[in-house]
């Protein structure tokens, strides 16, 4: 399938990702094909319009996250989901708050794609055009086996999404982590303290702020492209980038410790797609 | 030689009933009421009054200050995470860091400095005062409360037909914790819902619950525990930090208010 231009729109919010990095990678990838950089989308979005008329486009935007919002991991979100003001509210003070990181909730990845696609201009909703979106928010997909919300690292699709939050927590950490936490909430501790009790079982596992976060970044950027060049974003080696990790543990060999960076089938996917575009 | 004064009885009795009566009758109208007395109530309390907001705190134990006794495991310590340990700082309160970002006070110590401070601002306190309903005024906006006395509530119905009584207020605020008592009214009435415990991460709640501290519906704001009843934030997580500034930021949003009706 022709791919002629990725866009890779950053998140302010988290600074230990580095953008440059992550587009020269991608252009290292597939050669020939044109990567751009794009801010925040959200915030370009609503800073292209002034006055009350971008009141009114923030006041909608944030009525439209609110309503991606997910309420009950086992009720999928409805199409028409009624929101609180205050729930309108902190979304408005998030979009308009650049240095705003708090995060948390959990929003309905499709729903939420659906409103990244309709930012997009005309010209920027072109098929031969990947547009990866980079959000500290979590975003989460309903399981059809057991009917349940889960945290996602990444959403597949036009746009896809890139959840760094859901790079920190959708993988698993292990086991010990759980059962330390969940020991020390039947002793009635605080939060800070369970997560000091727990943290020393965790293993080797990324945080927000981790330098490491650019280098796990590519592999999911790289997902999202396999998704878009064969219709399937992961590969069942453990060892290749495209390895759907559960468990940090997994995303670590598959992104940081693993010899060569992709499996022969689809390091020959990005090379063919590179001779495609003539590069 | 007697040490104390000699006062009769009845004396005793004049000068509680007199006082009582007077603080009574003078907040049966109110600025602001607070249902609720524990940490995010009394930090509320504390800023408005300091501003000159004529305000009442109802709380339907006899003690106030709600968990901010103790922390986990009747182990009276509490923890803050930063910033919040500048509030103890304002406050006075000793404290420890016990890692980085991450202090430790004394429970009774924070507790009662908290109430002195919220006395000292100018609070005014109605204990052993159980809220019942709200009073509503056009357009359904919150404009005061309807309490009783809380022992009403523990005694057999048949020889308790007391009738609550109504106190007025410009806005009222609900610190009374996860069981959100004004809101869960409104909603009992249709006049309001709430979303109740959601799908959040827990550890980042203590973030969320101070962000969405703020006006619920027209004279209602909601602060601790309450907002999470009310936007579906987890129950577990927050610790004192997050009462504390969700009872300044309650604190901030009824002044704006309170400007904004002038």
């Amino acid at each position: 399938m022709f791919l002629s231009e990725i866009y890779i729109y950053s998140e302010p919010r988290c600074r230990s990702v580095d953008y440059q990095e992550l587009s020269s990678y991608v252009n290292g990838l597939l050669p020939g094909t044109r990567v751009m950089l794009a801010g925040p989308i959200l915030e370009e979005y609503i800073d292209g319009f002034e006055g009350s008329i971008r009141d009114g486009v923030v006041r909608r935007l944030a009525v439209s996250l609110a309503k991606a919002k997910v309420r009950a991991l086992e009720d999928p979100v409805p199409d028409e989901q009624s929101v609180l003001e205050g729930e309108v509210v902190y979304e408005r003070r998030r979009l308009e708050d650049r240095k705003n990181t708090v995060f948390g909730l959990i929003y309905d990845a499709h729903i939420l794609s659906a409103i990244y696609g309709s930012l997009l201009s005309s010209e920027k909703s072109r098929i031969e055009q990947l547009h990866i979106i980079f959000t500290n928010q979590l975003i989460g997909t309903r399981d059809t086996a057991d009917r349940r919300y889960h945290a996602r690292t990444v959403l597949c699709g036009s746009p896809s999404i890139v959840s760094l939050s859901g790079i920190t927590i959708a993988p698993a950490k292990d086991t010990g982590f759980y059962i330390a936490r969940r020991s020390a909430e039947a002793f009635g501790f605080a939060e800070e303290e369970k997560m000091e009790v727990a943290a020393g079982f965790a293993g080797d596992s990324l945080s927000l702020d981790d330098p490491r976060l650019t280098e796990v970044a590519k592999g999911y950027i790289a997902q999202a492209l396999a998704y878009r060049l064969s219709g399937d974003a992961f590969c069942s080696d453990p060892d290749c980038r495209l390895y759907n990790a559960h468990r940090q543990r997994e995303l670590i060999r598959a992104q940081l410790d693993s010899d060569s960076e992709y499996c022969g089938m689809h390091e020959e996917l990005f090379n063919r797609q590179a001779r495609t575009n003539g590069g | 030689m007697a040490l104390f004064h000699p006062v009769d009885e009845k004396d005793v009795t004049r000068a509680i009933v007199g006082s009582f009566m007077r603080q009574f009758e003078e907040y049966a109208e109110s600025d602001v009421i607070i249902v609720g007395g524990g940490p995010s109530g009394l930090m509320a309390g504390k800023e408005l009054a300091s501003k000159g907001v004529k305000t009442l705190i109802v709380e339907r134990n006899n003690y106030i200050g709600g968990g901010f006794w103790i922390g986990g495991y009747l182990m009276n310590k509490l923890t803050v995470r930063a910033p919040a340990q500048k509030v103890l700082d304002e406050l006075g309160v000793p404290y420890e860091e016990a890692q980085e970002g991450l202090f430790v006070a004394d429970g009774p110590h924070a507790c009662s400095k908290l109430i002195a401070a919220a006395c000292d601002a100018g609070v005014k306190f109605a204990n052993m005062t159980i809220f019942e309903d709200v009073v509503l005024r056009e357009g359904n906006r919150v404009a005061g409360v309807v309490i009783n006395w809380t022992p009403v509530t523990s005694l057999p119905r048949e020889i308790t037909c007391v009738d609550p009584v109504a106190i007025e207020s410009k806005i009222v605020i609900d610190s009374t914790g996860h069981d959100a008592c004004v809101l869960a009214k409104l909603e009992q009435r249709g006049l309001a819902k709430t979303v109740g415990f959601g799908a959040m991460w827990v550890e980042r709640s203590e973030d969320l619950l101070v962000e969405h501290t703020g006006e619920f519906m027209p004279g209602l704001i909601v602060t601790g525990m309450a907002v999470s009843t009310a936007y579906g934030l987890p129950r577990m997580g927050p610790t004192f930090g997050g009462m504390l500034l969700s009872g300044k930021r309650g604190a901030e949003v009824a002044l704006e208010k309170l400007a904004e009706m002038k």
